[in-house]
């Protein structure tokens, strides 16, 4: 299927005593040095790991779809991201190659599909390629038999399709293209039986003819039955690289890394230290433990008579296989980023009011030297209030240019000795422009203190001075409080189906027409999924009561304390002092 | 008595009003529209009860319906349900609903302030939230991660914190839909925990789920095909085939063999098989070893039992 070998390998991670070290927030110098993790095409490797420890990320990560964050991806010989050096700077390029190399299912893939019918989906997966049509029919029938359907379908629309149908239709996209490799993100979640069991048989042959498999399931038992290799992602961010069998001989290695047995893998841990390896010459082959059928025919009887132990109550609590060897860390909180500014501990409207008495004194600055004063009070401020400047990044760079532009145009023109550009005028200019720069600075750190609940519940005590907040500042403050919730959410649902369409389109230019397509291809599956959380969002509110309830009580929980005070003091001093 | 129930928006749906019995429905319909024009059921039927405290396992594929009659259970608004419904002790009011996607059911930004959220509309006084958020963070293990914002939690923790808040209204009855089905192991058993403890406190609950380890021998489970109720049962029949079903199977197994036939004779599809589940590793392994003779019935449910198992082998 594929004409020269493409593993896919991994450099980034590292071997630690205890396997494979994962540096992925590490910026790129150790990639080059370190041992890649070579993951051969023909296996099914499948990526376990508790919640929250990275799974998809590094998926995403391996299809190119993330910055690769010190990791350095390769199928075969082709790089995932290629460095072109244009105009001084360096800027990492994907590599269209190594896109092609791989299909992928997100998670819950059928939420990708935006085409009318599954003809024009399996087209548009198959575009990238270039195939000859003969080969694009061929390639389109096999899909469909993949996921045990014919011809008949291709003229299905979506749309209408039941979850179970949309889901197919998304597996058939994924087997469709001739790619070396086939990543998939928890594919049985929602998945019926038969529909397990074909996916099964599709991974185990596909495999056999060479393609890899990449796999996150957190149904153990489903997918280890197809695992040839295990990559075992610990919290402390580094992996384990490993066999099943490994796994079975020794199930606390996934206790090391923070997840729980499963009882089914600790019981045939049990079967499989009593039936291999003791001498007797009844060993069970080790490839039956995988399978409950095959395993049970390997098994000899019940001895005794004893029926099963009937003590089916729950709180039988004391059982030795319930005390856990909990080497296990407990539910651990997600590696942070950064720390909580110090200004979440001040009252929101105290920051409120020194943020206005600050940029009061910013404002009236005539001098540079206060200009400078000023700019080194904000300084201080980003740097211990610990303001994310990052996030607005674009946004205060264009904004600077902006000014710059600005005052050199103002400086511009006959400057009363001869020249074209009068220094005085550009510096008038620049420092009237500089001072609302400043203060839209120090203005970022608003949102850290008052979030959308407290800024709510500033507001609700703003509204309920006389007793009750009225039913229109209710409604109000709802709809406020919810549409800053959820700005999150949307922007990385957009995210997150850009990624989808990265993956399926493997487009790397962006020319007009291409951005104009993809805006449709991201911005179909984008509304339908807002509409799916719209549903969801009503159901829970309307689960909480939100709507049968008038009113919500009235919660004080901001209370005015001494730092607040200080704050609003300090703010008012520098005012006062600095003002000239 | 009967009147129309005004939040049910569109459909012809009779209350029949009575505060202290079970939930009931009776005969519920609703229709759903295909492309073909065809009209094929989303609920077909559905004969329903759920006594005050007890708790019902709901399993079924994606579009069986379990979904919607979950949230019908929950008291939820939806359109074009038809049929008779006492909603009995739960009451006439929405009840809490626990969904598979932490994220669309959080609407503050930590732990604690989502307690506080809840309990604001439940027309708690001011003093008893600030009071009943301590307790509840506490029962919930959630108090020392109570000031840590969303985007630095799990998954996981934030569907407990999901179930935490869904708690806060102590209401006669809770609805999980799958609320588990995006979390690992670890965060299963901790949700399940809570779910256990609302229980034993006296909370009717119903656990829509598709993972089929949850379910208890000894427990009820539904199981819905097409929108139709298929199964209504124990546990271990639903995983298994009644006992009466398997010793036929058994006798056509020993007539097999005696007539020296190689191949196994089909055999009837358990419950479980029937609604197009995929039955777990270890009752898998149970009903195969069941079926070949090897396993009596009882069979082992928690890991403590097979392992008194594995030592008669």
């Amino acid at each position: 299927m594929t004409k020269n070998k493409k593993d896919l390998s991994i450099r980034g991670l590292r071997f630690t005593q205890a396997g494979l070290h994962i540096e992925m927030d590490r910026s790129g110098e150790h990639a080059s040095i370190s041992e890649p993790i070579v993951l051969s095409q023909g296996e099914i490797t499948v990526i376990l790991g508790a919640n929250g420890v990275g799974k998809t990320r590094l998926m995403e990560i391996s299809a190119g779809l993330r910055e690769p964050s010190g990791l350095a991806i390769q199928f075969g010989a082709e790089e995932m991201w290629t460095s072109s050096s244009r105009s001084g700077s360096t800027s990492l390029k994907r590599n269209q190659q190594a896109l092609l190399a791989y299909s992928y299912s997100c998670q819950s893939p059928e939420e990708q599909l935006f085409a009318r019918s599954v003809r024009d989906e399996l087209q548009y997966t198959l575009r990238p390629y270039g195939l000859h049509e003969t080969e694009r029919h061929e390639r389109m029938a096999t899909a469909l038999a993949a996921v045990g359907w014919d011809k008949a379908w291709l003229t299905r629309d979506p749309y209408f399709m039941s979850g179970g149908e949309r889901r197919r239709t998304a597996l058939a996209c994924l087997f469709a293209p001739p790619a070396a490799w086939l990543l998939l993100d928890e594919p049985t979640a929602g998945l019926d039986a038969d529909g397990q069991a074909q996916l099964s048989e599709q991974l185990k042959r596909a495999a056999a003819q060479g393609q890899g498999v990449l796999l996150i399931s957190h149904e153990s038992d489903w997918a280890l039955q197809l695992a040839s290799r295990i990559l075992l992602m610990k919290q402390d961010g580094s992996a384990v690289l490993c066999t099943r069998e490994a796994l079975l001989a020794e199930p606390d290695l996934l206790a090391q890394a923070g997840m729980d047995v499963p009882d089914w893998l600790r019981i045939a841990h049990l079967l499989q230290r009593k039936y291999v390896g003791n001498g007797n010459g009844d060993d069970i082959p080790s490839d039956a433990f995988w399978s409950p059928a095959e395993l049970a025919r390997a098994l000899p009887s019940q001895k005794a008579h004893t029926p099963a132990p009937t003590s089916t109550s729950p709180t039988a609590q004391t059982s030795p296989a319930q005390q856990q060897p909990t080497s296990r860390t407990p539910f651990q909180a997600r590696a942070t980023d950064q720390k909580p500014s110090p200004l979440t501990k001040f009252d929101p409207r105290s920051v409120w009011l020194t943020y206005i008495l600050l940029s009061a004194a910013i404002l009236t600055q005539s001098t540079w030297l206060g200009v400078a004063i000023m700019s080194i009070l904000t300084a201080v401020c980003i740097y211990f209030g610990r303001f994310p400047l990052k996030r607005w990044k674009g946004a205060i760079l264009a904004l600077a240019f902006f000014t710059l532009t600005l005052s050199v145009f103002a400086g511009v023109g006959p400057n009363g000795h001869g020249g074209y550009f009068s220094l005085s005028s550009f510096l008038v200019s620049l420092q009237s422009l500089i001072r609302p720069f400043i203060a839209m600075l120090l203005g970022f750190g608003l949102p850290l203190a008052i979030t959308p609940l407290r800024l709510r519940r500033s507001l609700e005590q703003l509204l309920g001075i006389f007793g009750k907040v009225p039913l229109w500042g209710t409604k109000m403050i709802l709809i406020v409080t919810l549409l800053l919730r959820f700005i999150p959410v949307l922007l990385s649902e957009w995210e997150r189906f850009g990624r989808v369409t990265m993956a399926r389109g493997k487009q790397i230019r962006r020319s007009g027409r291409s951005a104009i397509r993809q805006m449709r291809e991201t911005a179909v599956p984008f509304m339908l999924a807002l509409f799916r959380l719209g549903e969801q969002v009503s159901d829970a509110l309307e689960s909480r009561g939100v709507g049968v309830n008038q009113q919500p009580t009235l919660l004080v929980t901001e209370k005015w304390k001494a730092i607040d005070t200080l704050l609003v003091i300090c703010g008012a001093a520098i005012l006062l002092l600095i003002r000239k | 008595m009967y009147h129309v129930n005004p939040f049910l928006g569109r459909g012809k749906f009779v209350t029949v009003q009575d505060a202290v019995g079970g939930l009931i429905l009776s005969d519920v319909n609703m229709e759903r529209f295909l492309e073909s024009g065809e009209v094929s059921p989303r609920l077909d039927h559905i004969d329903f009860s759920l006594a005050p405290g007890e708790w019902v396992h709901i399993v079924g594929t994606n579009g069986s319906g379990k979904s919607t009659l979950a949230r019908l259970l929950a008291g939820l608004t939806i359109d074009g349900v038809q049929g008779t419904w006492n909603r009995g002790f739960a009451g006439n009011r929405p009840m809490p609903y626990v969904m598979q996607q932490p994220d669309s059911q959080l609407f503050a930004e930590t732990p604690r302030q989502e307690v506080r959220f809840a309990l604001e509309w439940q027309g708690v006084s001011a003093d008893e939230i600030l009071h009943r958020t301590e307790a509840i963070l506490t029962r919930t293990g959630l108090l020392s991660i109570g000031d840590v914002p969303w985007e630095r939690l799990s998954g996981g923790q934030r569907q407990l914190a999901a179930v935490a808040a869904a708690s806060a209204a102590s209401a006669p009855l809770i609805v999980f839909d799958e609320a588990t089905s995006m979390l690992d192991e670890q965060s299963c058993t901790e949700v399940l925990r809570l779910a256990r403890e609302l229980h034993r406190q006296g909370t009717a609950v119903v656990w829509v789920t598709q993972r089929l380890q949850e379910i208890e021998g000894s427990g009820r489970v539904v199981a819905m095909l097409d929108g139709r109720i298929v199964f209504d049962g124990l546990g271990s029949d639903f995983l298994y085939g009644s006992e009466a079903e398997a010793e036929a199977d058994a006798d056509a197994d020993a007539d097999a063999v005696a007539g020296a036939v190689a191949l196994r004779t089909p055999h009837t599809l358990t419950p479980c098989q029937a609604c197009g589940l995929r039955l777990p590793y270890l009752p898998a392994l149970a009903l195969e070893l069941g079926r070949q003779g090897k396993l009596k019935r009882p069979y082992p449910e928690t890991a403590a039992e097979w392992e008194q198992v594995l030592s008669q082998l």
